[in-house]
């Protein structure tokens, strides 16, 4: 049977060119399609270099009113706002409490700067452009669990004198020395000037639907925290608490903890307002993307449907032109099944002729690759390519199967007859 | 071998009804040569294709070999057709897309137990008997009508039928071929001792075989 298939196949060589080539285009579409579906879910489940569970912004809000035309009085908020966080701390369900400025992860007012290790020379200089930077302090890197690039807490490796360091994240420091090993040299690019290298942190992403971006912690000092607040005041949406409790609590839960806790957490002039998990502010982060991705999704299945109708009407085409052949193995003994069979290993031996190119294009693709390791390339790649490949065979069994049902319908009699 | 009781064949349509065959009882004997004849649209093809199994009655019994097929499953059909029945069309119905050795050799292919070099030797045997084994690796397209015909004839040969039905083996070829075609059938007839039914037009071939049957407006009239 296989050596009559291969060679109808043979024999029918131009109209099997033009199938092949249709298979081909169509494999390639749904393979990229696929690709950056399962791209999005692949970097969905990669750790984000924050953990967040459990995690909680308290917002703040002012006891004593001032008019408008007053100027506002922020003198005592660095005070307050301490001994609130302080007070917190005692509580036998905190875990973690910390204060940081425009730089709670999840938000979209984290800050990008430039920068370079300052020891370059003049013409040797290699800025990492567009680095995330967050202020943290030890408190603010228990809280969300800030590791460096051998998995050790960063909070325990901040000296106990306060001094401003940095601490950029394995990309950027790959970026600007080609290497890891750049513990304790200046880099370049801030207010504060040249600023040693303290640790280098683990990869960062900026939500949980991007590529690892480039970043940086600056430790900040009690200092730069206190002129921060008596400039701006603690009630500035800049100014955020972010607190870890040890287990996890709902929304309800955490209200409830706040009523219950309402000596400690007010301090005049300020109190706690509200808190607001970093699920939901996450979540709020995501949405666009999620958005993005539904969209993808909708776009790929309409995308399925069309070439189910393309495949679908090209082996119908194929299956009716064949309406007499179809009468005749029949007429000699051959099964509807086996008809059938017939007609999708043809469909499915054009597809495998496909194989060699796409196992070539894997390969440049892989070689070529941009992402940063084989995990992250290879797998996907093949993972995707094997989807394309079942789909695509599902799509030609499903139109060899609807095309000639339809032919099987008409009597063997009917296709053969001459009068 | 072969008994055909009360058959009828209706052909429905949303409009129309069409009495295709009527009260049909024939009999044919192991190693008869029948033919049947009549005006187009007289019902003849219609019962080739019932006794071939590639049409159903609409009420009546088919019996071969002592065997009620009237009621056989696709699956069994399929199998009785191909260990059976040996078919020749008007037109030969050789698959294009296969050369003349390929085509012999397609019935083999649902046949279990047959080696892929028993296949070709028995096509190639087959093909040597009706002299076109010289052609073997031609397309169908390079043959004569005459010589698509001895393949089909082959082809409907190789495995080893008991009953031969030919729609109008001739109809479509000169009357030098259509001799040598005629000839082909009856050596397989008289040689083997099977049975063969044939549809046709022309009176001269109706005369060289054992029996005629006549058809008019889907009854036999003799």
């Amino acid at each position: 049977m296989w050596k009559q298939l291969l060679h109808r196949i043979y024999n029918e060589r131009k109209q099997n060119t033009w199938l092949y080539v249709e298979l081909l285009i169509v494999l390639a579409i749904i393979w990229v399609a696929f690709n950056d579906l399962y791209k999005s879910y692949q970097l969905s489940t990669l750790p984000t270099g924050t953990n967040i569970e459990n995690c909680w912004r308290l917002r703040i809000g002012r006891s004593v009113s001032t008019s408008i035309d007053e100027h506002p009085d922020f003198s005592q908020d660095y005070a307050a706002i301490t001994q609130i966080m302080k007070n917190i701390r005692q509580d036998n369900a905190v875990d973690a409490i910390g204060l940081t400025v425009n730089s709670m992860p999840y938000s979209s007012n984290n800050s990008n700067i430039s920068m370079y290790l300052a020891k370059d020379s003049l013409n040797n200089k290699k800025y990492v452009h567009g680095v995330l930077i967050r202020y943290y302090n030890k408190d603010v890197m228990r809280v969300f669990r800030c590791k460096d690039i051998h998995g050790r807490p960063l909070a325990d490796q901040i000296p106990a004198i306060e001094k401003h360091y940095i601490i950029p994240t394995k990309s950027t420091a790959l970026k600007m020395a080609g290497h890891t090993n750049i513990i304790d040299t200046l880099v370049t690019g801030f207010d504060n000037g040249p600023m040693p290298i303290l640790q280098i942190a683990e990869n960062i992403r900026y939500s949980d639907y991007e590529e690892v971006m480039d970043g940086c912690y600056e430790v900040i000092t009690e200092k730069d925290l206190s002129e921060f607040i008596e400039s701006e005041g603690a009630t500035s949406n800049s100014v955020q608490v972010c607190l870890r409790m040890k287990q996890h609590m709902t929304q309800q839960d955490m209200e409830n903890w706040l009523n219950k806790n309402k000596a400690l957490i007010s301090t005049s002039p300020l109190y706690i307002n509200s808190a607001t998990s970093f699920s939901l502010i996450k979540a709020g982060l995501n949405e666009y993307f999620v958005r993005q991705i539904k969209q993808r999704v909708f776009l790929v299945s309409f995308l399925l449907v069309c070439a189910f109708l393309g495949i679908l009407g090209t082996f119908w085409l194929r299956t009716s032109q064949r309406r007499k052949e179809i009468g005749l193995l029949m007429a000699i003994g051959s099964s509807k099944a086996h008809i059938i069979l017939n007609f999708i290993y043809e469909g499915l031996f054009i597809l495998l002729c496909t194989l060699p190119l796409i196992i070539l294009y894997i390969g440049y693709y892989i070689t070529t690759g941009h992402l940063s390791s084989h995990e992250e390339i290879v797998i996907p790649t093949i993972i995707t390519s094997v989807l394309s490949i079942i789909t695509m065979s599902l799509l030609i069994i499903g139109g060899v199967l609807i095309s000639a049902w339809s032919t099987f319908k008409i009597q063997a009699a009917e296709v053969l007859h001459d009068e | 071998m072969i008994t055909l009781e009360n058959i009828n064949k209706v052909y429905r349509t949303s409009e129309i009804e069409t009495q295709a065959l009527e009260n049909v009882h024939i009999h044919v004997n192991k190693g008869e040569f029948l033919s049947i004849m009549g005006p187009s649209g007289c019902g003849k093809s219609t019962l080739l294709n019932i006794m071939g199994l590639l049409d159903t009655p609409t009420s009546g019994e088919l019996i071969i070999d002592n065997v009620n097929i009237t009621s056989l499953g696709d699956k069994a059909a399929a199998k009785f057709r191909n260990q059976n029945l040996g078919f020749i069309f008007q037109s030969f119905h050789l698959i294009h897309s296969l050369n003349i050795l390929d085509n012999v050799e397609l019935p083999l292919l649902y046949r279990k137990g047959l080696s892929s070099k028993e296949r070709t030797e028995k096509a190639k045997a087959i093909l040597e008997k009706v002299g076109l084994s010289h052609r073997m690796h031609h397309m169908p397209t390079q043959l004569s009508g005459g010589q698509c015909q001895r393949v089909a004839i082959a082809r409907a040969m190789i495995g080893d039928p008991k009953i031969l039905l030919a729609d109008e083996p001739t109809g479509n070829l000169d009357s030098k071929m259509g001799t040598e075609i005629m000839d082909l059938l009856h050596q397989f007839n008289e040689e083997d001792n099977r049975t063969v039914i044939m549809v046709t037009h022309n009176e001269l071939q109706a005369k060289q075989t054992d029996r005629t049957i006549r058809f008019f407006d889907g009854r036999q009239i003799k």
